[in-house]
């Protein structure tokens, strides 16, 4: 079985260098589809569910970064950049496969090398090792919020952070969810992240943070994605493959 | 305590330099200017005291006082008008000039200033206090210290301009030495700029070898401009163009259709001497925004014009505008930058202005004054 890959560059020569580096390189790969902008990726990935991702870190739409924060399925992530100073660290640190731009055959190939072998695995070692990179490329947060304040038409609420089950982006807006009620509030998740203690609100997707205090489990779907469940709400929300590993160690 | 003590901060920033527009309200200026007097007048009460050896007197004092720190509060409330009314009516090439380098002739303006305003004061006080009954009874009078107050003036004046020529050859190095290592940082090559170019020539090596070469000729024409204005006081107008010239050229062979760019100047303008590397950040934030969020097509528009005794520097983009949360962190530093090069080397005379461009976009506004012929 061939495998199938994406390729997201919002610099349309950089791209197709990827691409024609890895026809040499690795034959048999199948080249799916190439994305311009972070947004395209998130969602090429989503309905194609690719083997392999190669994302450019600096993207419009959404970050190379936010993008793997994305991705529920079992696409493998391969970060391509020109230059980010801290990423590279984080993912030298964590044994994470990338690559730096401009891009060179001999080292895409010692690339494709490990790729092969690693891709018959479980994957779950990678996920882990994508996971580890993120939670280190994640901002310290050194005064965190202990309370939200929601604005509903004339009313405004102040929601203690330890009553929050979970927030979840949705289009614009970031659902607040209490033990109680929903609130909606304008801070994007990636804000939001940066001002919650890390010790009891983890990220467990790009569009989601979970108060751990609240959760009640987990549970794996036939494709096996991983889900959270909270106690005395319905509501599911999905664990992106990066975060898996986290939960494996609970 | 605090709003009071913050007015009289503010009030404090240039006192003795002429502004048009100053940040502190008028009372505190008066404030000021009332404080000052006092510290003149307890000064010159006590030299005089010192030198006609009554510094023990304490009746003596007590009884000059009264009469001495009213003439001292009328000379400063005399100075005050008079450089008010110079402030405000004045033209600003004036006020540059009496501000800038303190030449013999801005000495002699100062003195000469000085020396009508103690005067005027004087006489003022003379009318005002001399018909007070009970002043008669005290041993200093206005009249009898003219030629002394007279010498002690000439004696200030050649003192301040010493002293503010000394400042003044100061604060010049201190400018030059910030304003290089700002056209320094100014001048840096971004890395991912860098390599992503590189990346871009290597890349076009296999497929288009012609536009390899096209994009390694704007990126070669783009450092040498860059490295050769980091090392000016000031270019012309032209040059500073050129650069982002060769800039928007390179980031449009890397982005294909995705930007255009327009540069328009009036030709009268282009050997204006400028301070360089002011534009290059600007339109690197324009190509961060029109590009960044924005999936479909960018425009970066480029104009230098000429308002009254201003020229204007402007960069438009139709990106996602200054409302939106940013992505890209330290954006803030290059306008900042920018903000104190002007500043240091035109104080309040050049402006950055940072607006919405409706119907989206953002609008960049350099104003910096036109060099005096």
């Amino acid at each position: 079985m061939s495998l199938r890959a994406l390729i997201a560059d919002d610099e349309p020569h950089l791209a197709r260098h990827l691409q024609a580096l890895l026809q040499q390189a690795w034959p048999e790969l199948q080249i799916v589809a190439t994305a311009r902008h972070g947004l395209e990726a998130a969602q090429q990935i989503a309905e194609l569910n690719p083997d392999l991702a190669f994302l450019d870190i600096q993207m419009p739409g959404l970050t190379g970064l936010e993008v793997a924060q994305g991705i529920e399925g079992p696409t493998r992530v391969v970060f391509v950049t020109a230059y980010d100073e801290y990423a590279v660290q984080a993912f030298e640190a964590a044994a994470l496969d990338y690559l730096l731009k401009p891009l060179q055959l001999e080292r895409l190939q010692r690339c494709v090398a490990r790729l092969r072998t690693s891709l018959g695995g479980s994957g779950s070692e990678a996920d882990a090792q994508l996971g580890a990179a993120l939670q280190a490329l994640a901002p310290k947060v050194s005064h965190p919020l202990r309370f939200i304040r929601a604005s509903n038409g004339e009313l405004t609420h102040q929601i203690p952070v330890a009553d929050i089950l979970y927030f979840h982006a949705d289009d614009k807006y970031t659902v607040v969810q209490t033990t109680r009620d929903e609130h909606l509030i304008r801070t994007p998740i990636s804000e939001l992240v940066e001002q919650l203690d890390p010790e009891s609100f983890w990220q467990v997707h790009r569009s989601s943070i979970v108060n751990l205090q609240h959760l009640a489990g987990t549970r794996r779907d036939d494709n096996s994605r991983l889900f959270v469940r909270f106690h005395g709400h319905a509501r599911e929300l999905p664990v992106s493959r990066a975060y898996v590993a986290r939960f494996k160690a609970m | 305590m605090n709003p009071l003590f913050e007015a009289l901060q503010l009030a404090r920033q240039d006192f003795f330099k002429l502004r048009k527009h100053r940040a502190a309200p008028a009372w505190a200026m008066w404030l000021l200017t009332g404080l000052v007097s006092l510290a003149w007048g307890v000064g010159l009460l006590a030299l005089i005291a010192v030198l006609g050896r009554r510094w023990d007197d304490l009746d003596w004092l007590l009884a000059q006082a009264p009469p001495f720190f009213a003439s001292t509060f009328l000379i400063g409330a005399v100075f005050h008008v008079v450089f008010t009314l110079i402030e405000r009516q004045a033209p600003q090439r004036f006020l540059d000039w009496a501000n800038g380098e303190p030449s013999v002739s801005v000495s002699v303006f100062y003195g000469a200033i000085s020396m009508a305003c103690v005067g005027l004061g004087l006489g003022l006080s003379y009318l005002l206090l001399g018909q007070i009954p009970g002043m008669e009874k005290a041993l200093w009078a206005p009249q009898r210290s003219w030629w002394s107050f007279t010498l002690l003036g000439i004696f200030a004046s050649v003192l301040w301009g010493l002293w503010a020529w000394q400042q003044w050859h100061e604060e010049q190095l201190r400018r030059q030495a910030k304003e290089a290592e700002l056209r320094l940082l100014q001048a840096q090559i971004e890395p991912h700029y860098l390599f992503n170019t590189l990346a871009n020539v290597r890349s076009l090596i296999d497929f288009d070898p012609p536009a390899a070469g096209q994009l390694l000729d704007a990126f070669t024409d783009h450092l040498r401009v860059s490295l050769t204005s980091m090392r000016a006081e000031t270019v012309p107008l032209e040059r500073e163009l050129e650069l982002v010239g060769h800039y928007l050229r390179l980031m449009q062979l890397r982005m294909g259709e995705r930007l255009s760019f327009s540069i328009t100047a009036d030709p009268a303008l282009r050997s204006l001497p400028v301070p360089p590397l002011l534009l290059q950040p600007l339109v690197e934030n324009a190509i961060h925004h029109g590009l960044e969020c924005c999936i479909d097509a960018g425009h970066v528009q480029i104009q230098a014009e000429r308002q009254g005794e201003l020229l204007v520097l402007s960069v438009r983009d139709n990106g996602v505008g200054l409302d939106t949360p940013k992505k890209r962190k330290g954006n803030g530093v290059a306008t900042q930058n920018i903000r104190e090069r002007l500043a240091s080397r035109y104080g309040e005379r050049a402006r950055l202005l940072l607006q919405s461009a409706p119907p989206r976009g953002t609008l960049a506004t350099l104003q910096i004054p036109l060099p005096t012929p």
